[in-house]
């Protein structure tokens, strides 16, 4: 089955303060339809930027390499009108704060309806319609009332539904979804998780989600993809990964997440400071950090190779192996 | 090291706020024109008053502006007139700064029944246009350059009262205030020290946009005859003249000129100022 | 990026004992956001104005050594039965804060005391100039508005090139021109060198003004379908009002512009930019309707500034206005003309910051809440 997007090599460069720096260094993933992608890594690895690579709203100053293949049409080529007819129709985008992602001064069903109105020239009649049952989808009460109100009526949950919706509006093939749950209740994160799965298999769509927490990818990404500084350092299916992490980034992440059953032991937490785009160290980026590190680590950059296991790594240290070997 | 290498070095040391060529320009314009009003009675080809020259002529090389109706040389007069303008600016904002920064000061630091009177106080002058209340203090006062100036600063204070209490009150909010009074610290020492440096920047932008403005609104009052009498040399009251004598131009014209380019100067200093001291202004490029 | 925990609005239940007055008036508040909202800058515009009419007072009664003789001017003082009713009229002989009361009773049954130029009442000659003034005022603000605004928006689309750089230069330079010296040069060039505009007053001397609708010769001659004196208005109506907008142009222009600059930071511009809206769109519904509340804030300063500059455009281009009646006055030394074109011109600067903030309300509806 071939890929719905393909991205091959995606890399971004911006001038900033420090001069022109790397901030995505060769990112290559697939997205499939009906499938949760899931990608990880700390503020810094670069994620939102792949993000907004794709939906094609990186701040100005950027320029991008590689490719991101829909349809034999490459995202990152396309300008201008094309560009806009495919932004918010086939590729949505659902961003992390929803009280400052949504309009205050504008109503839901304004804000749910344009784009529809936009794209397909509903009458607003049509449009009403049917931003009414897209809250239904997402499970906001009342949407006939819901669609009168403003975003400052509503809880934190709730508008990041209507946030979704908003991004389903135009039935697109992939849904973006960046950090979704950070701003959130806990208690109102699984909710939110578990309408994007739910919506992920019904309509088919090709949902990436990116956060910086291991455990919501666990419950709902079907594959993870973790960063770090810019460059993939481990991707597969996510029970693989998350059990037997096997590049040393991905052991400290999953390390330092709390486990239930471990309550008793303390929490081990990855020493040094994430490494910032101006400040990159040569060679293994994680180096610095690492417990394995080689003298050949700070020279060269790690390739990925699959390990066979449907899974790639970026290490030539096998922290099992070497583990077992030690 | 070379003498180019020494300024370079020097250029590099001046604060980025300053280096903007707005900023640049509004400094070099304004400084001349107040070494003008300075050295005016040293520079001025003839004297403001003098009347010996024939009249209405065209600038000329003997009259570099041409004269006006009286046979006076206008070049001198502009120059003169920079002496009244500048400095009862100059003077007029101080004083405006005094009253309304004190009460708009202890209207933020005191708050309740005191914030609220200078506030309706402030809004109730705010009502009123300002040339209207000018000329309404000068009627009831009299004419004359001193109530002129007098209008004005009653016009003037409640900007600066507004943004002195905006000022106070956030500082009074500020952590290191709290902080500060957290460890026993008295409050208004935790001002003098940590509030009084982070004021001078917006301060100094409202003092260069106000010079502007007292220097507009006194020439506007003396082109109304309220403020200063003939014969002194004032730039408004030679405008009013030229408005009389279309033919002669340049007798209004130049003057107006001079207006022009000194508020202008203090204009693009307060604006790019401004611009300088407001951290949104930075760009900046994360990451994420 | 951090994240914050926000919770949402929640509405708690009325307890079931009796209600505090507060409690009460914040539920009811709730349920008419708008009434309450009006209700609240009513209040504060009856406070304004009282504040205006104490400073009024203080004007013509306070500060004058003889209150009867600087408001009769030297002609009528010079007569004891004048001076004498005067007092009477105005109670001058009873303490200061009755005397006050009788002033504010007096302003409110439309008396503003008489002008001593004209010997009529000033509401009478206030009722006469007051037109003249609106249609220059109105025009110029709706010039000034609609350049300023749209100068603005490129300024900040095009930030930092030289577009930006050429229109801060522009606007600034609008706000440091002096209004009479452009006035005088506008005269000098397009009337008295080009010819191509008209002098002086708001119409030419053979031309006769349209019956009278609402006293702005635009409308009403447009009203009753005479075209050419409607065109006549018109071409004496540009050249004031454009001198006047010049300053409010280069205001809205750097207010816009730095309102807009703030907007296009936030999130909710890139989501709409996310949705594949059109640029054109995105800029006019998304980001103009966030900036109009700071612009609008400008609304009520640039009226200050148009009745500022009235004073001075209406003098040099012989504009009947009360611009021109309160310089009049202000030369004649005419306090209770003065005084009362002040009180005139305050209350509609209240009257449009009211307007102001209701509008504020009904672009933001998070507002009406507060």
């Amino acid at each position: 089955m071939t890929a719905l997007l393909s991205v091959r090599d995606l890399a971004v460069r911006m001038d900033t303060a420090h001069g022109p720096l790397t901030i995505v260094d060769g990112v290559s993933f697939d997205l499939d339809s009906g499938r949760v992608f899931g990608l990880a890594g700390e503020s810094g690895s670069g994620k939102t930027i792949t993000a907004l690579a794709l939906i094609g709203l990186l701040p100005s100053g950027s320029r991008t390499g590689g490719s991101a293949m829909l349809d034999g049409r490459d995202l990152l080529a396309m300008r201008g009108a094309p560009w806009r007819r495919t932004r918010g129709r086939e590729v949505a985008m659902v961003f992390q704060d929803p009280m400052s992602s949504l309009h205050p001064m504008l109503t839901i069903e304004r804000q749910l309806t344009e784009h529809l109105r936009h794209h397909f020239g509903m009458s607003g009649r049509e449009a009403r319609e049917r931003g009414v049952r897209l809250l239904t989808d997402v499970r906001i009460p009342d949407p006939e009332a819901a669609m009168r109100g403003y975003p400052h009526q509503f809880s934190g949950g709730m508008r990041q539904r209507i946030q979704i919706a908003m991004g389903l509006a135009c039935e697109p093939r992939i849904l973006v979804a960046d950090e979704p749950t950070t701003a959130l209740d806990v208690t109102v994160q699984a909710g939110i998780l578990r309408l994007l799965r739910g919506l992920c298999r019904e309509r088919d769509l090709a949902v990436m989600l990116i956060t910086h927490d291991l455990g919501v990818l666990s419950a709902v990404a079907d594959s993870v993809t973790v960063m770090y500084a810019g460059r993939v350092v481990e991707t597969g299916p996510t029970a693989t990964v998350m059990r037997q992490a096997r590049h040393p980034y991905t052991r400290a992440l999953v390390d330092s997440l709390p486990h239930p059953e471990a309550a008793d032991r303390a929490l081990v937490p990855i020493g040094g400071e994430p490494a910032g785009p101006e400040s990159r160290p040569d060679g293994c980026a994680f180096h610095p950090r690492c417990r394995y590190a080689q003298p050949s680590c700070r020279t060269a950059v790690p390739p990925l190779v699959p390990t066979g296991d449907g899974r790639e790594m970026a290490c030539p240290v096998d922290p099992l192996v070497a583990r077992m070997g030690a | 090291m070379s003498r180019g290498g020494v300024l370079s070095a020097a250029w590099r040391r001046v604060p980025g706020a300053w280096r903007q060529p707005l900023t640049i320009v509004g400094v070099v314009v304004a400084v001349s024109w107040v070494l003008i009003a300075l050295l005016a009675p040293l520079i001025s080809p003839f004297d403001p008053l003098s009347q010996g020259a024939r009249l209405y002529q065209a600038p000329s090389a003997a009259h570099l502006l041409g004269t006006d109706e009286l046979g006076r040389d206008v070049l001198s007069r502009l120059l003169w007139g920079a002496r009244v303008s500048i400095p009862l600016a100059m003077l007029l904002v101080a004083l405006a700064f005094t009253i309304g920064g004190t009460l708009g000061g202890l209207a933020g630091y005191l708050g309740g029944w005191v914030d609220e009177l200078v506030m309706r106080g402030a809004d109730f002058v705010f009502a009123v246009p300002t040339i209207l209340l000018a000329m309404a203090v000068v009627a009831a006062l009299g004419p004359g350059l001193f109530h002129a100036v007098l209008a004005v600063v009653l016009v003037s204070w409640p900007g600066h009262a507004r943004v002195m209490r905006g000022l106070v009150r956030t500082a009074m909010q500020s952590d290191y205030v709290a902080v500060g009074r957290l460890l026993g610290s008295p409050t208004h020492r935790a001002l003098a020290v940590d509030v009084l440096p982070n004021v001078a920047g917006p301060v100094v932008v409202l003092a260069a946009l106000e010079i502007g403005n007292a220097i507009l609104l006194l020439s506007a009052l003396s082109f109304l005859g309220l403020g200063a009498r003939p014969p002194a040399a004032e730039w408004g009251s030679m405008v009013s003249t030229g408005a009389q004598h279309f033919e002669a131009w340049w007798i209004g014209v130049f003057p107006g000129l001079a207006i022009l380019t000194v508020v202008l100067a203090f204009n693009f200093l307060g604006d790019s100022l401004r611009d300088a001291f407001d951290p949104k202004t930075v760009i900046q490029a994360r990451g994420a | 990026m951090s994240s914050t925990v926000r919770s949402g609005t929640s509405t708690s239940p009325p307890s079931a004992r009796t209600e505090t007055l507060g409690a009460a008036l914040a539920r009811r508040r709730s349920r008419h956001p708008l009434l309450f909202f009006v209700g609240r800058r009513l209040a504060a515009l009856v406070l304004l104005c009282f504040g205006v009419s104490i400073m009024a007072f203080v004007l013509t009664h306070v500060i004058p050594g003889d209150p009867a003789v600087a408001n009769l001017g030297d002609r009528a003082s010079s007569d004891p039965v004048a001076v004498r009713l005067y007092r009477e009229h105005f109670g001058l002989d009873k303490p200061l804060p009755v005397q006050y009361l009788v002033y504010v009773g007096n302003l409110l049954h439309g008396d503003m005391g008489e002008s001593e130029q004209s010997r009529r009442p000033v509401t009478t000659d206030l009722a006469e100039y007051i037109p003249a003034t609106a249609e220059l005022a109105i025009t110029s603000m709706l010039l000034a508005c609609a350049l300023g605004v749209t100068l603005g928006v490129i300024a900040a689309l095009r930030r930092n090139r030289l577009a930006d750089q050429v229109l801060r230069v522009v606007s600034l330079g609008g706000m440091s021109t002096p209004q009479f010296w452009l006035a005088l040069v506008a005269l000098y060039v397009f009337f008295y060198r080009l010819g191509w505009a008209p002098g002086s007053g708001r119409l030419d001397a053979a031309v006769l003004p349209p019956p009278h609708l609402t006293g702005l010769f635009t409308v009403d001659s447009l009203a009753a379908g005479q075209l050419d004196v409607f065109v006549n208005s018109l071409q004496h109506l540009v050249l004031p009002a454009c001198v006047l907008a010049a300053f409010n142009t280069g205001l809205f222009t750097r207010f816009t512009r730095s309102a807009v600059l703030e907007i296009l930071e936030n999130d909710y511009v890139r989501t709409a930019r996310a949705k594949g809206l059109p640029e054109l769109t995105v800029v006019s519904r998304h980001v103009l309707r966030a900036a109009s509340p700071p612009v609008l804030t400008v609304v009520g300063l640039a009226f200050g500034n148009v009745m500022t500059g009235t004073v001075l455009v209406e003098n040099i281009f012989s504009w009947p206005g009360i611009g021109q009646y309160s310089y009049r006055s202000a030369t004649a030394l005419d306090l209770p003309a003065i005084v009362g074109v002040m009180l005139f011109v305050a209350v509609v600067y209240i009257l449009v910051n009211m307007v102001v903030d209701i509008l504020y309300g009904v672009i933001d509806p998070r507002i009406r809440v507060t």
